[in-house]
């Protein structure tokens, strides 16, 4: 009896995958429950200067699965060369824009009312305080944005800017 | 023979542990997670369905193994088993009442893919997007539940099928 012997080595195969299917299957959807679950930090992906409302529009993505809510911000304006304003601290303003999970949200920085359009070179360090649903503790994102910039310009004074606090 | 006796008894054991343990898993996992609740329904709901056409295969393949070596098989089980009337079957052969068993389990075959088609299709919709829900994951748990009796049966259906095929040739040959 040959058939039977084969029938046996093939459906032994075939359970063998379809064992390997349902446990991959279980797998990935208990990890994609346990990474929907960790909070990760918001990622300022773009920042622009309205100028008719005297505001910059950040970009902000929420890599994680659970949805981040800002609640404050705050700023410091540092001005360039070309402009005549003064330097400036604006903080504690409250807001509330829920970051929903893997979606890129804009958020609003309005600049202090009456002062001067932004001029190249102009600083603005802002400062974004946010929380998520597992504690009650508050976190920070903090951007720097230079007017007329480049993006790459502007992350490379980030990054000096932290090893400069490092040291 | 004590060897195949031995082996059968070991699969046998095997075969009651993986059910204990797998449904210890799903007792523990299930309260928290619908997607393996739907997966143990899956499993459960299509094992009742493919209840009779696992043991009916099964049957099959071993009366049809019997017959072949030469064996004692009780006519009267196979005539039980085949649900046609004595005075039809009583003068036929083994070979043909086995057929006739196997006919008789035909349409709960045909029935029982059908079902598992329908519910791989349902999920292959939530799967392609086609409609877009939570749902989707559930739906494919279940297909996945279902998919394990479902080999046993095709596995069975198949196998009892080759041991029939050879046993016609041995019978025809003489």
């Amino acid at each position: 009896m040959k058939r039977p012997a084969s029938i046996l080595i093939v459906m032994t195969i075939l359970a063998l995958v379809l064992g390997w299917v349902i446990g991959g299957f279980f797998t990935s959807t208990s990890v994609s429950k346990v990474l929907a679950s960790i909070p990760a930090s918001p990622i300022v992906v773009d920042a622009k200067y309205n100028e008719s409302n005297h505001t910059i529009e950040y970009s902000m993505l929420n890599p994680g699965g659970t949805s981040l809510t800002i609640i404050q911000e705050s700023f410091v304006f540092q001005p360039g060369k070309e402009t005549k304003e003064k330097s400036y601290i604006v903080s504690n303003i409250p807001v509330n824009v829920k970051l929903l999970p893997g979606v890129i949200t804009k958020v609003e920085l309005k600049l202090k009312a009456g002062t001067e359009a932004l001029h190249f070179g102009d600083v603005v360090l802002a400062t974004f305080t946010y929380t998520h649903p597992l504690s009650g503790d508050l976190y920070t994102v903090v951007h720097p944005f230079t007017m007329g910039q480049a993006k790459s310009a502007a992350r490379q004074s980030k990054t000096q800017k932290s090893s400069g606090g490092k040291k | 023979m004590r060897g195949e006796k031995t082996l059968w008894w070991v699969f046998f054991i095997i075969f009651v542990a993986f059910l204990v343990l797998g449904t210890l898993f799903f007792a523990a996992t299930i309260i928290e997670n619908p997607v393996a609740a739907s997966f143990f329904l899956g499993l459960t709901g299509f094992w009742l369905f493919a209840n009779r056409l696992i043991f009916g295969f099964a049957g099959i393949t071993d009366t049809a193994h019997l017959i072949a070596k030469g064996e004692d098989v009780d006519r009267y089980r196979l005539i039980l088993h085949s649900r046609e009337p004595m005075e039809r079957v009583k003068d036929l052969s083994l070979i043909s009442i086995l057929i006739l068993w196997r006919n008789y389990l035909e349409p709960y075959r045909y029935a029982y893919y059908l079902a598992f088609f329908l519910t791989f299709i349902i999920s292959m919709l939530f799967q392609l997007n086609i409609i877009h829900s939570y749902v989707g994951i559930i739906a494919k748990g279940f297909m996945f539940g279902a998919s394990v009796p479902t080999i046993i049966v095709l596995g069975l259906d198949v196998f009892s099928r080759a041991y029939m095929a050879e046993l016609l040739k041995l019978a025809v040959e003489k």
